[in-house]
């Protein structure tokens, strides 16, 4: 059965470490202001504790992806197992899918003067390893998932906080935080 | 800048582009050593082509990282070309478990960094900004000269004075205490800004400060996090208590700020600062009263229980419990009953939390807490400070001797601080110590003879010290400043030397834990870049030009290889505790120690005068304090708002803070306080304010967050960047703790016993 | 290649290796005399001496590094593909940096000092080979293009308008403002 690689957001384990971010950039060394992974408080209306909550999100790889469907080069390509991949060599910079994510996943470089986005790691994938910011999260907060045989739970496709978009089908999966009992003075 | 714009036309188009910094860091190999013109590469079609990550292309080196925090982590580092390209965590260790932190994934950087410190230079005028480069040689000879100066000014070298604390704990760098010692007797700052009121409270108690081995915690029943935030400082605790929660344990988190620790537990208490002391006696009064005290335990183990039960019993009730400490009376009874039922419970001590005058007397009474209960000596239970099982080593770095005929100090001489593993002096003269606590009231205050130079490694006083503004009077009066730095810090600014040293990547050295047990080598994985050099190679080379002007005048060798340095540290009880053969076993990645059990105490033979757990302590009772856990009395308020300066997840106190990788995702400090209080003075969110006490000032942006209790104001410490004078210190003074002399040399230091007032700028 | 020529890129290597105030002067003079400047007889050698650290070396962070990966490379992290670069055209040239790796390849000393070499091969007796134009011409366009514009930009940003420092790195630029307009661009192979 064809894999459906994807990454799990458990939000109830995240403590908001930014250990991810700072594991992708440890390994790809990005531009200053270039991020591709982000670790995105949530607003007080979704979990009411300020910077108490956390999405960590890069590329969220859908089944549909905007950036390939309007890229005038073919700098991208959706693998077998659901990864897509952005093949910087032959990015030409145009921004159509700077534009067109709904996610804001592929940012523009102005060094190298095109765009670039997480590809899941595929290299380290292809080498049986976890990509980095996977392999990094302290809690296990952020997880490699195979959506083809994942078991249902409690996990989400659109928690409050992130883009509906029913087009794109984006793979990234959500558990939602909780909130303790608060004993206050 | 213009620069920015010239950078993008000048960089070639990225069709003749060089290979992408990906396809460089995959070790994918270029085309034949003649072809310099590496754009001749074809770039493979499919994604999936020969990209594959391979492990061979890479040198592995293991690492250690030697900061200040719970989890020092087994680092596997990957080199190539001599140039580090990534680390992460290593496997092996069920604790790293593959992932550092943060902080710990910036490393690359820290190396890397331009903004290095590459050489040896001078300051002609502190915070002048005028810098020279010297060669090592120069500086060895200026700092050589002055030290010979003083001692022949004074006799002796008391006037030279060394503050370092715990920037780097690879155990070869206690070798800077070495060198002081194979100068001659010095003025040393003991004592420790950290958790020293709680280990003399555990040593009172129990005769050593020894905790359970962190993982398993997993097995216990019932968890309380009182004043510690592990999600922020030692994240890979929280997978245990994620587990153990799993398990179906109740966490409840104790805690002033309500932080990201408290946000993943089953209940979180804000109690008022510095009443833990009252909360934990009232959850004890409770459970006397309910019958539910482990008799077995208080009575054949435990000294003093009957005394201590009748002090609960006349002075405690949980209704005066809930009004120091803020929390409802039937809370308290609930998690009270609750904690004496469950089997087994342990309690996690927070380091801040025993920053107040009366850090001590909380702890005494947490740890009453878990002995009464029968939670000492479980697996699963106790009271979780912290240890240094596994800090066994010969610290031959850090054992010199003096030069013959030196003179020195005449008095009582103590602990040097927690780590000193030397075991009294039985020379008549010794050290000069004083408080590393009041460091500005210490340097300002010695007389016969004055601190007149002073050696600063492994520690950043202006970011850490207290009452700044005393701090820069101090440093003015003395003659010399030598800082031995990685990056430009406030105190590098206030110095006349500063001398490169290595980051753990460039030195050979080993790592042990003070919360779990797993021990890792740090091997050398690079060359030390430009004229850095360790802190024992420095040792070295002051001891050679030291000799060179005045022969037998310094002991320390004059040749040292950090590698060799490192075996010397080893010794058969290390071996044993971890089961190896030999230190280079740990080339193969870290090693857990071979523990009897994984609670500390199992046997029940306490380190205390008794041989057991001491409700009452005579000891502490000589040493000035009370001889049961009695309430002590916070700090009283000097100002309306309560100030709390506890540490930022982003950061080791000022390291990693000021690097760009960090500031990408922390880009300036900020003070939180409460939307109501911000209402009462007009503050809006993201305002600028003024915050301000009898030490000094500090204008900083504001959140607004009900995190934060009324009345408080909470500031992370040690941000620091360009162009931005932010400093805590400016806020804080260096009033006491109750203890710590006992075992540290020095007692602590009332970090979150502070009080100011806030206003729009 | 005439001597003249050699000897300004000589004496702007030695400025920008320079160690101490002392050899500041020695080589800003030498850069003086190339370029027909004038150095003003008062000048202030530690204060030149002083700027000098301020915008090259440190110890706080500088705003002008010396290395070629602070400027082209992602983040300006030193040790980076443009060190490794500068490192293999001296292996192609038979040289290497000492004790390789512990100072960064692409420091702007080295590689002036390389220039040297390639220059005098280019200027020898018998017509210059293939190689060494190619080599040239690489050097010159796609590894030097790439980073002294935006050094010569930071550092005039920083430095003081009138001061030793600014006449360096003028002469710097000038040299290579030549360099670049004489040297045809190496062809795609």
């Amino acid at each position: 059965m064809k894999k459906k690689y994807a990454f799990l957001v458990d939000s109830d384990k995240c403590i908001g470490c930014f250990t991810c971010a700072m594991a992708c950039r440890n390994y790809y060394h990005q531009e200053k202001g270039v991020v591709w992974r982000h670790v995105y408080p949530l607003n007080e209306e979704i979990y009411p504790h300020r910077e108490r909550a956390f999405f960590s999100l890069a590329c969220n790889h859908c089944e549909n992806p905007a950036c390939l469907n309007v890229c005038p080069v073919e700098a991208y390509t959706k693998r077998e197992d659901g990864v897509v991949v952005h093949h910087q060599e032959k990015c030409i910079g145009c921004g159509n899918c700077i534009r067109s994510c709904p996610y804001g996943a592929p940012v523009y470089n102005p060094v190298e003067k095109r765009a670039e986005k997480c590809s899941f790691c595929h290299e380290r994938l292809d080498a049986g390893l976890l990509p980095a910011c996977v392999q990094s999260c302290p809690t296990g907060a952020l997880k490699l998932v195979d959506l083809a045989t994942m078991e249902p739970g409690n996990h989400v496709q659109f928690p409050p906080g992130f883009p509906k978009n029913d087009k794109v089908n984006s793979s990234t999966r959500f558990i939602m935080p909780k909130v303790p009992t608060m004993v206050r003075r | 800048m213009t620069g920015q714009a010239t950078r993008e036309e000048d960089c070639m188009s990225q069709k003749t582009r060089a290979l992408s910094r990906r396809q460089f860091l995959k070790g994918i190999s270029m085309a034949g050593a003649a072809s310099l013109l590496p754009l001749r590469l074809l770039m493979p079609y499919s994604a999936e082509a020969a990209t594959a990550f391979r492990e061979q292309d890479f040198q592995i080196f293991r690492n250690a990282c030697p900061r200040n925090c719970y989890d020092t982590c087994s680092i596997k580092t990957y080199v190539k070309d001599g140039v580090v390209q990534f680390i992460e965590g290593a496997q092996e260790s069920t604790f790293t478990q593959g992932g550092l932190c943060v902080k710990g994934y910036a490393y690359p950087r820290r190396v890397y960094s331009p903004d290095r410190i590459k050489y040896p230079m001078v300051q002609d005028g502190r915070r002048s900004g005028n810098w020279r480069r010297v060669t090592w040689d120069e500086a060895m000879d200026r700092i050589a000269g002055k030290i010979l100066e003083i001692k022949e000014k004074d006799g002796s070298l008391l006037g030279l004075g060394l503050t370092k604390y715990s920037g780097n704990f690879g155990i070869t760098n206690y070798g800077v205490e070495g060198m002081m010692s194979s100068l001659g007797y010095t003025t040393r700052f003991v004592g420790t800004p950290c958790w020293p009121a709680g280990i003399d409270a555990q040593n009172y108690d129990l005769g050593d400060m020894w905790c359970n081995d962190p993982e398993d915690m997993v097995k216990s029943r019932y968890v309380i996090i009182w004043g510690a935030n592990p999600a922020w400082c030692s994240v890979h605790s929280m997978k245990y208590v994620n587990e153990a929660k799993r398990r179906g344990a109740k966490v409840v988190v104790i805690d002033p700020i309500f932080t990201q620790t408290a946000a993943k537990g089953d209940v979180y208490w804000q109690p008022e600062a510095s009443s833990d002391g009252a909360l934990a006696l009232g959850m004890a009064r409770h459970i006397l009263d309910l019958g539910l005290v482990d008799s077995d335990f208080v009575n054949n183990h435990a000294k003093g229980f009957a005394e201590f039960a009748a002090y609960l019993r006349e002075n405690v009730t949980v209704e005066w419990a809930s009004g120091l400490s803020g929390i409802p009376a039937e809370q308290i009874r609930e998690v009270a009953e609750e904690f004496a039922n469950a089997d087994p419970a342990t309690i996690w001590i927070g380091y801040g939390m025993q920053r107040h005058t009366n850090g001590g007397a909380s702890v005494r009474a947490i740890d009453a807490l878990v002995a009464m209960t029968g939670n000492v000596g479980k697996e699963g239970g106790g009271a979780r400070y912290g240890h240094l099982r596994t800090w066994g080593f010969n610290y031959h770095a850090l054992l010199q001797k003096q030069p013959e005929g030196s003179l020195g100090f005449v008095g009582a001489a103590g602990p040097k601080g927690e780590f000193d593993f030397t075991k009294g002096e039985a020379a008549s003269f010794t050290d000069r110590t004083v408080n590393i606590n009041k460091t500005a009231q210490a340097i300002l205050d010695a007389k016969d003879p004055a601190l007149k130079m002073l050696w600063v490694s492994c520690k950043n006083p202006f970011a850490q010290d207290f009452d700044r503004p005393k701090l820069e009077r101090a440093f003015d009066t003395l003659e010399m400043v030598v800082s031995v730095e990685q990056f430009f810090t406030e105190t590098v600014n206030n110095s006349d030397i500063v001398l490169p040293v290595t980051t753990l990547f460039e030195e050979w050295t080993v790592n042990a834990s003070y919360w779990h047990y797993w021990v890792g080598i740090n091997e050398q994985a690079i060359k030390p870049m430009y004229e850095t050099k360790s802190n024992i190679e420095i040792a070295a080379l002051l001891s050679k030009k030291m000799n060179q002007l005045a022969p037998g005048s310094c002991t320390f060798p004059q040749d040292i290889d950090t590698r060799e340095w490192l075996e010397k540290e080893f010794n058969q009880g290390i071996y044993d505790y971890l089961g190896i053969k030999h230190w280079t076993d740990l080339k193969n990645g870290p090693v857990k120690a071979k523990l009897a059990s994984s609670a500390s105490w199992s046997d029940k033979k306490f380190g205390t005068p008794s041989g057991q757990y001491e409700f009452h302590s005579d000891l502490c009772q000589q040493n000035g304090h009370d001889a049961l856990p009695r309430y002590k009395e916070g700090r009283k308020s000097f100002d309306e708002f309560r100030l709390l300066t506890p540490h930022t997840k982003f950061g080791l106190h000022s390291q990693f803070v000021n690097f760009d990788w960090m500031q990408e995702f922390n880009k300036e400090p900020f003070l939180y306080m409460h939307p109501d209080d911000a209402r009462d003075k007009k503050i809006a969110d993201l305002d600028m304010v003024r915050v301000f006490n009898k030490v000094g000032e500090l204008k900083i942006k504001v959140k607004l967050t009900s995190n934060v209790a009324k009345k408080s104001l909470v500031i992370y410490e040690a941000w620091f960047g360009q162009g931005n004078d932010f400093n805590v210190q400016n806020l804080v003074d260096d009033e006491s703790a109750d203890m710590g002399a006992y075992k540290t040399g020095a007692p602590g230091v009332a970090i979150h016993g502070q009080f100011a007032n806030v206003e729009r700028v | 290649m005439n001597d003249a020529n050699i000897a300004c890129i000589e004496s702007l290597r030695d400025f920008f290796s320079a160690s101490n105030a002392m050899e500041l002067e020695d080589a800003a003079v030498r850069i003086a005399g190339s370029v027909d400047a004038v150095i003003p007889p008062d000048t202030d050698w530690t204060a030149v001496e002083y700027e000098f650290n301020r915008l090259f070396v440190g110890p706080a962070a500088v705003p002008a590094p010396l290395h070629a990966s602070a400027y082209c490379e992602s983040d300006r992290a030193l040790m980076g593909t443009a060190a490794l670069e500068a490192r293999r055209l001296y292996h192609q040239l038979g040289l290497a940096v000492p004790r390789e790796g512990v100072i960064p390849d692409d420091h702007l000393a080295f590689e002036l000092e390389a220039m040297i070499v390639l220059k005098s091969a280019l200027g020898a007796d018998a017509p210059p080979s293939e190689d060494a134009k190619a080599l040239h011409a690489w050097f010159v366009h796609e590894h030097l293009a790439r980073w002294l514009g935006p050094f010569i930009l930071a550092t005039r940003a920083h430095a003081s308008a009138d001061g030793v420092t600014a006449m360096a790195v003028d002469a710097l630029a000038a040299w290579f403002d030549k360099e670049l307009n004489t040297t045809a661009a190496p062809l795609p192979e």
